[in-house]
């Protein structure tokens, strides 16, 4: 990490649309070599949130940097180095998907044909790169998006839901790549997804947003805690008796699983009041849906106000 | 700023609607000359059924009925000069003479049938027809033009006698001359025998205009008109003068008259006739109306205003590209028609001139066909420019593409609706801040006045600029601040 300085950071960031507050008080910062996860129920103002750190709607109050920029007062400056894909990715039906990449290779000194040649191949569009765009499935589309994005060589990726319309492998392969990118090229990464459990694997931040409040920002485990607790997941041979052993600690059990609410400190003793009482314990693990449990714990379910 | 222009053009290029436009063009202008060529020239009266119609009238009379004696003659005389014309070509001085001069000789002599005139009358016939079967026309022009030299020397050697009277008999006499003089036969030499007849009736008008200037002075449009007579009055004569038989004088939307001298004169008129100009307008339009819109419409502007270029810069560059557009129609219109002629008429014939009256000199003058052409051009660009920016201050606005195509060419459509306003009453005279009775310059061409009284040059230009500055104005400011909604 060579660089003190926040790739993106939002200060305060409020929105008012008429006498409807969208945005109260939002703050994000994200480093070079970090990936993001910016999540939040439907309506939260995760869009919203995106669109005023690039410019594309007014800021009511607060501050967005980029790379030091002040994205109001310096924006050429601020946005020069910003891959992004808003909400979907929009791109000119009636072109070929090379056309689109290079009307916008064309607005950047620096990106040559190779550069394009490059990019189409990282993200494996070669074979149908000179058709058109209105013959492409949504999960090629998504490509080209992220393709466009990465184009100019950007230090801050910004990804509006990029995993819609991605078959299980382009997820694969987009995580790979962002990853990729975040370790390699140092790249701050932010992305927005209703997927959480495709951001629990490779984002190493996370920030939730509710009614347009953000109500954690933090490293991914952190995140999965909720009040300093994380869910196990604690496969046994007799799980009625452990309910017995353990009463009202237990959030849920299933044929031979637990789970449990807990930090990482009181495992030990978990397992050994299990043993103890006779109870055979063949595995214990975080529960691969703890983010979404924290998440769900935290927001309160999906409820757009 | 040049990279998002070529950029725009890029995108333009790869949509169909400007190539259907253009493709429609062609095929009309190549379908409106053919039609010109070829199926013009089958349009005649038909004699036959003139003849047929006159015999069933007769037919239909009550010959024993006393009262209808009269009509009976002229019906009949009328079949006796159709029947005596067919004896010559159809478009022979012969049958010209017969149908001015030979109508009335039968019909005098079939009506004093029985009378004391009946010989003398005969008489006269009798000589009508034998001029006839000399085939000497100029014998025939020469005997009234002596007639006329008399009838003037005895008006003359009368006392207080009427100058408007002589000056109407000179004219006669001026026609008859030049008829002698140029060779031009009675009936068949088309234009100039249509000139010289023409030249005539315009002499008569502005002698009116003159008289009423000398009694009290002229009412604006009555100077307007008179000016016309001027132009189609000079133009006449030089056609007289200088033999141009091919051609007719023409002229475009906004009353400025020419010849077009030799070859084609489609040409002249590219850039002055609105069947052309609706081309231009309607591919312009589609383009201005949806350059804007239709990136916010399918959230592409997002693409766009991410990259680092001001928003200014970004909307400058989108309206520049639909100047080029403009630019690639005017010359699309000029070559589609250059071509078409060229097909039609030979291209040998292009660098002809064009003649028109100025009224900066007072005389008829000859001028290339192209600078005609770029004249026209030019003076019509306001319009083209200013309904462009409309459709694109709209497009910008509302961000609607119907919208922005429709409303400018409605308020084409309706420009003349509001100009007749203008032109044609007192209280309108508010209208001379409206920009359409100013938006087309070349109604100054050549020394012109304006058919608006209360509009110049100037001011035209004047109230053009502010209408430009006022919707570029509004869009770049509305543009800027535009906020991207969530789709």
């Amino acid at each position: 990490m060579e660089s003190i300085q926040k790739v993106l950071e939002c200060k305060n960031l409020n929105k008012k649309i008429g006498k409807k507050q969208i945005l109260k008080n939002v703050s994000l910062e994200v480093d070079s070599g970090d990936i993001l996860g910016f999540i939040g129920p439907n309506g939260a103002g995760k869009t919203t949130t995106i669109k005023l750190i690039l410019g594309l709607q007014s800021i009511t109050s607060g501050e967005v940097y980029i790379n030091g920029y002040n994205i109001q007062t310096q924006f050429e400056k601020a946005i020069e180095k910003v891959g992004t894909i808003v909400e979907s990715p929009d791109l000119y039906m009636y072109l070929s998907g090379y056309n689109n990449l290079k009307i916008i290779a064309n607005l950047y000194k620096d990106v040559d044909e190779n550069r394009i040649q490059e990019v189409i191949k990282l993200v494996g569009l070669e074979n149908r790169i000179n058709d058109k765009v209105s013959k492409y499935s949504l999960g090629m589309r998504q490509r080209l998006g992220i393709a466009q994005a990465l184009l100019h060589k950007p230090n801050l990726l910004i990804l509006d839901e990029p995993t819609n319309g991605l078959d299980p492998e382009g997820i694969k392969q987009l995580r790979d790549l962002l990853t990729g990118l975040a370790k390699k090229e140092n790249m701050a990464i932010l992305i927005s997804s209703h997927n959480l459990s495709e951001l629990e694997n490779f984002c190493t931040k996370i920030a939730i947003i509710q009614n347009g409040e953000m109500i954690e920002s933090s490293t991914m485990e952190e995140a999965k805690k909720v009040e300093g607790k994380t869910l196990y997941d604690i496969e046994v041979d007799l799980v009625e008796k452990s309910k017995e052993v353990l009463k009202d600690r237990i959030d849920s059990i299933d044929e031979k699983t637990i789970k449990i609410h807990a930090s990482k400190e009181e495992i030990p003793g978990l397992i050994e009041t299990l043993v103890m009482a006779k109870i055979k314990v063949y595995k214990v693990c975080e529960d691969q849906t703890s983010l979404e449990d924290a998440f769900l714990k935290k927001t309160g379910g999906n409820v757009i106000e | 700023m040049n990279n998002l222009i070529k950029n725009e053009l890029t995108k333009i290029f790869h949509k169909k609607a400007l190539y259907v436009i253009l493709i429609i063009m062609v095929v009309l202008i190549f379908v409106g000359r053919l039609i010109d060529k070829f199926l013009y020239e089958n349009v005649e009266a038909n004699e036959l059924w003139e003849k047929e119609a006159i015999q069933t009238t007769i037919d239909s009379l009550d010959k024993s009925d006393p009262t209808y004696n009269e009509q009976l003659i002229s019906l009949n005389s009328e079949l006796e000069a159709i029947e005596l014309s067919e004896k010559y070509d159809k478009n022979s001085w012969q049958t010209y003479l017969i149908n001015n001069y030979g109508r009335d000789i039968i019909y005098k002599k079939n009506l004093s049938k029985g009378t004391d005139e009946y010989e003398e009358n005969k008489k006269k016939y009798d000589q009508f027809i034998e001029k006839l079967q000399n085939n000497d026309w100029k014998a025939f022009a020469q005997e009234e033009l002596d007639e006329k030299n008399s009838e003037i020397e005895q008006l003359k050697a009368t006392e207080n006698y009427d100058k408007e009277t002589l000056a109407g008999l000179e004219d006669e006499k001026q026609v008859l001359t030049w008829r002698i003089e140029k060779n031009i036969e009675y009936g068949n030499d088309g234009n100039l025998g249509i000139a010289l007849e023409e030249w005539e009736l315009e002499r008569a008008q502005l002698r009116n205009y003159e008289n009423k200037e000398k009694n009290g002075g002229l009412t604006y449009s009555e100077k307007y008109q008179k000016q016309t007579a001027i132009q189609t009055l000079e133009l006449y004569k030089y056609q007289i003068e200088n033999a141009i038989k091919e051609e007719e004088i023409l002229s475009d939307e906004v009353g400025n008259y020419y010849i077009a001298t030799s070859a084609d004169s489609g040409l002249a008129t590219v850039f002055s006739q609105s069947s052309y100009g609706l081309f231009i307008i309607i591919a312009t339009l589609i383009i201005a109306g949806t350059i804007v819109s239709e990136e916010f419409n399918k959230g592409t502007i997002k693409l766009l205003l991410v990259r680092p270029y001001k928003r200014t810069k970004i909307l400058m560059s989108k309206f520049i590209t639909c100047l080029i557009v403009l630019a690639i129609m005017y010359v699309a219109v000029f070559l589609v028609q250059f071509i078409s002629s060229g097909i039609f008429d030979g291209f040998e014939n292009y660098n002809f001139k064009v003649a028109i009256y100025s009224f900066n000199t007072n005389s008829v003058e000859t001028i290339n066909v192209f600078k005609y052409m770029l004249l026209n051009g030019a003076g019509i660009l306001p319009l083209y420019i200013l309904l462009l920016t409309l459709a694109f201050a709209l497009s910008t606005l509302f961000t609607n593409s119907a919208i922005a195509i429709a409303l400018p060419l409605l308020g084409y459509m309706g420009s003349n609706i509001i100009n007749g306003f203008a032109y044609n009453y007192k209280k309108a005279e508010f209208l001379k801040f409206f920009v359409t009775p100013n938006w087309k310059l070349n109604v100054f061409l050549f020394g012109k006045i304006p058919q608006f009284e209360p509009i110049s040059l100037p001011f035209s230009i004047a109230i053009c600029l502010l209408y430009f500055m006022i919707m570029m104005v509004v869009s770049l400011i509305v543009f800027n601040k535009k906020e991207i909604k969530n789709i």
